[in-house]
This record gives structure tokens, C-alpha cells and sequence, in this order.
């Protein structure tokens, strides 16, 4: 498929206002989940005197200030995973609903990758961002990596980019893969 | 004919999918655990070496970060004691200075509401002046107490924004300002206490190095990072985020 056809595909995707709509609400979501991971603990510590709905107000407040509190370039490439993110989930959606019989969500190896660093490292790494302050892995711990963990955000965008143009690519095609041991998927 | 790798999310490709996200974590916790280094006994967190200033590490909800020595603002007996873990040359902490510090003194601390603690917690090694910089800070509280060493946190911020490009009071906040002991010393000097020889014995290396293993110990992982009555809050938030944890504290 040439770029002209992909761009028509893109452009016949998020013209309609339901894949815009879902792109948006995903992307807004891995945003907010990114505030979330990183804001958990003082979250968590301050919910007993804050209350719920007293948490949850803090919580915009942290969400409508995350930007204040990173890089001005792990705030862009969050913004832009998170874009990414959406519209990927959006073209799978597309993609599945075109593809009777199919079956299943397709995303790709490549997808499954992004999708890992994207949810691993998204915006700032180096913040701790993302799963990687999940499971205990702070500022500190990618500051072996030369851009202190901005290259996996970087990878991710790269790979999320990969991923869309070969979703967008297989959009109207049927194929038979892997042919594994006589079995075909 | 090429072979794409494509998979469809049946049961044996989540499996292959599962054991792929488990295989790079294990990795990737390979890695950090060999190479990452100065992992904290006390918590279990990965304490910052500390790469950028920023707003965002993982804490425990509850921790010990006690007052310690170090220099008070405002009254003792307030019922809301705000700890911040702090770098002098530290972008991020300027700009809590800068947008939030002075709101937070008007309204709470100047009321008796709330006390304030600085503490350091220097990024050596990407701010080569943060350690001389809470040094020269000690060093001014030693000649003038507590009310001289809240001058010296204010100037060397005042002064980090002039030389930011900035407004000394209002920035605005661009980057790491740099400076070393000869800005130090003078800044000192401005507000009338001679530090020269204090700063370069390096007395106050100790008591600076005992903050950041307080603030490692702690759960700190970057800069600014506060305990508002041992909650923790991460990074430079905004007034309204404080104002909201401060009154819920002084209404509990």
C-alpha cells in the first residue's frame, strides 16, 4: 500500500467521529494512568484526610499540572505515545470490525513491544514514570541509560509508529500466515 | 513470500505475548539490579542518583522523615509540619520557589499554621554546585540561625533566576542555573556574612550528606520532594495542590 492510500485510510479512519472520539478517550486515558502511577503515592497517603471526592479533585489538579512537574521533552513524547496509543487502539477497532471472521484483536509483535515500552517508560523514564515506578524502578535506576531513559520513550514512538503504518498497511487485505507445523492461524 | 508475525490473542498467542512481557521485565530487572546500584535496604525503592529533577518518583505513603536539625520556618508548634527534600541548583525546586514557596509563607506559614523544613538532598551529579550550594546555606545558618538561613535559600534562589534570564522574584523558570563557591561566597557576603572559610573546610558536608540519606531512607527518589505531616507529594505542584492537603490537615 502506498502513502496515499495509507493517508486515505487514516483519513476515512479519523474522519469519523467515532474512531476520533475513541482515539481521544484512549489517549486521555493513558495520560491519565501515567498521573496516576506516577501520583499514586500521594494519592494513597493523603486519601484517609482527604476523603474521595476531595482525592479525586487532587488528583485534576496533579493531572492538570503533570506537564509543570517533567521535562518539557518527556511532557511532548507522553503527549505523543499517548496520541499514538489512541489511534492505534482506534485502527485495531477499525480493523477488527472490518475483518468478519477474524476473530480476534490483531496488533503484531511490533505492537505488543510498543505498546510494553510505551506503557513502561512512557513520558519520562528518567521521572520514573510509567510501570517502571510501578515495580520500584525510580529516577535513579535507568540513569545508566545515556538519556536517562528518554531513548525508551523514543523506541516506543518509534515502534507505536511502526505498528500503525503496518496495521493501516494489512487494513484490506486477507492473508495467510504463519504457516507453523501444518498449522494455519 | 515473506512471513509476517502477526498474532491473533487466542489463549497460545497470550501465553506467547505473556511470556514476552515477563521475559523483558526480567531483563530490564536484571539489569537495574546489577547496574542500577544504591538500592535502598530500608524501603526497597531505587534511590536517585539522581538523573533530572522532576516531579514525579514513586514514594511510600508512609514514611519517617523526621525534622531533624535542620533549619525551621515558621512556628514550632504549628499543627502542619511541611518537609521538603531539596537541590539549590535544582530547576524543578526553583520553580516550586518561585510559583509556590512564597504563597504557601503568606498564607500558612506566616499564620502559624505551618512549619517548614528544608532539608538537602543535592543531585551531585548533574548539579556539580547543589552540595557546595546547601553547604554555604549551613554555613550562614551557623553566623545567623534559622531566620539567616531561610535569607540564603531565598538568595541563592533569587539569584539562580537572574541568572536564568529571569526576574529574581517572579522568574520565569528555563533551566539549571550555573554557578560555584565564588557566587556562593559573594551571595553570602551580599547579606553580610562572611562563609569563605567555613565553605571551603567543607564543615558541613556531613550534615548535608546525613540529609540525603534521610531523604533516600525516606523514599525520596528526585527533587523537590515534600512530607506535609509524613504524607508524601512529589515535584513542583502548584499552590492549590498544597492549599488542598494543608486544609484537610489543619481540619483533621
Amino acid at each position: 500500500m502506498e502513502w496515499k492510500q495509507m493517508f486515505s485510510t487514516w483519513k476515512k479512519i479519523f474522519t469519523n467521529w467515532k474512531y476520533l472520539v475513541v482515539t481521544v478517550i484512549i489517549a486521555i486515558i493513558f495520560y491519565s494512568i501515567n498521573v496516576l502511577v506516577s501520583s499514586w503515592s500521594s494519592l494513597k497517603g493523603f486519601f484517609p484526610t482527604l476523603g474521595f471526592f476531595q482525592t479525586i479533585k487532587f488528583f485534576f489538579i496533579l493531572f492538570f499540572w503533570f506537564k509543570e512537574t517533567i521535562m518539557f521533552h518527556s511532557f511532548i513524547s507522553l503527549i505523543v505515545i499517548s496520541i499514538l496509543f489512541g489511534a492505534l487502539f482506534s485502527l485495531v477497532g477499525y480493523k477488527v470490525r472490518i475483518g468478519q471472521g477474524t476473530g480476534g484483536k490483531k496488533i503484531g509483535l511490533f505492537g505488543g513491544i510498543g505498546l510494553f515500552l510505551a506503557a513502561f517508560a512512557p513520558g519520562c523514564a528518567a521521572c520514573g514514570v510509567g510501570l517502571a515506578s510501578v515495580f520500584g524502578i525510580g529516577a535513579g535506576a535507568l540513569f545508566f541509560l545515556p538519556y536517562d531513559g528518554f531513548e525508551l520513550s523514543i523506541a516506543s514512538i518509534g515502534i507505536l509508529s511502526f505498528t500503525i503504518v503496518t496495521v493501516t498497511k494489512n487494513m484490506y487485505v486477507c492473508k495467510l500466515k504463519n504457516l507453523n507445523n501444518g498449522r494455519m492461524y | 513470500m515473506s512471513e509476517e508475525a502477526t498474532l491473533t490473542i487466542k489463549k497460545d498467542t497470550l501465553w506467547k505475548y505473556s511470556t514476552f512481557l515477563l521475559l523483558a521485565l526480567l531483563i530490564v530487572g536484571a539489569f537495574v539490579f546489577f547496574l542500577g546500584g544504591n538500592n535502598n535496604p530500608t524501603t526497597g525503592n531505587v534511590v536517585a542518583n539522581n538523573p533530572q529533577p522532576t516531579g514525579a518518583p514513586s514514594q511510600p505513603s508512609q514514611v519517617t522523615a523526621s525534622v531533624d536539625d535542620d533549619p525551621v520556618l515558621g512556628d514550632k508548634n504549628a499543627p502542619v509540619t511541611i518537609i521538603e527534600f531539596s537541590d539549590y541548583q535544582c530547576p524543578f525546586c526553583r520553580k516550586f520557589w518561585t510559583e509556590t514557596f512564597n504563597q504557601i509563607k503568606k498564607d500558612y506559614i506566616d499564620t502559624g499554621k505551618v512549619k517548614f523544613v528544608y532539608r538537602d538532598f543535592p543531585l551531585s551529579s548533574i548539579h556539580p554546585a547543589a552540595e557546595s550550594a546547601a553547604e554555604a546555606a549551613n554555613c550562614v545558618r551557623e553566623k545567623g540561625g534559622d531566620e539567616a538561613y531561610y535569607k540564603m535559600h531565598d538568595k541563592i534562589f533569587q539569584e539562580g533566576n537572574k541568572l536564568d534570564g529571569g526576574d529574581p522574584i517572579t522568574g520565569p523558570v528555563r533551566g539549571t542555573a550555573q554557578f560555584g563557591a565564588t557566587e556562593l561566597k559573594k551571595w553570602a557576603k551580599d547579606l553580610g556574612y562572611d562563609i569563605s572559610s567555613c565553605l571551603d573546610s567543607g564543615k558541613y558536608a556531613n550534615e548535608v550528606q546525613k540529609d540525603e540519606s534521610d531523604g533516600a531512607a525516606a523514599g525520596i527518589q528526585g527533587t523537590p520532594g515534600f512530607f506535609i505531616n509524613g504524607k508524601p507529594l512529589s515535584g513542583a505542584q502548584p499552590f492549590a495542590a498544597f492549599k488542598q492537603v494543608i486544609d484537610a490537615e489543619l481540619a483533621a
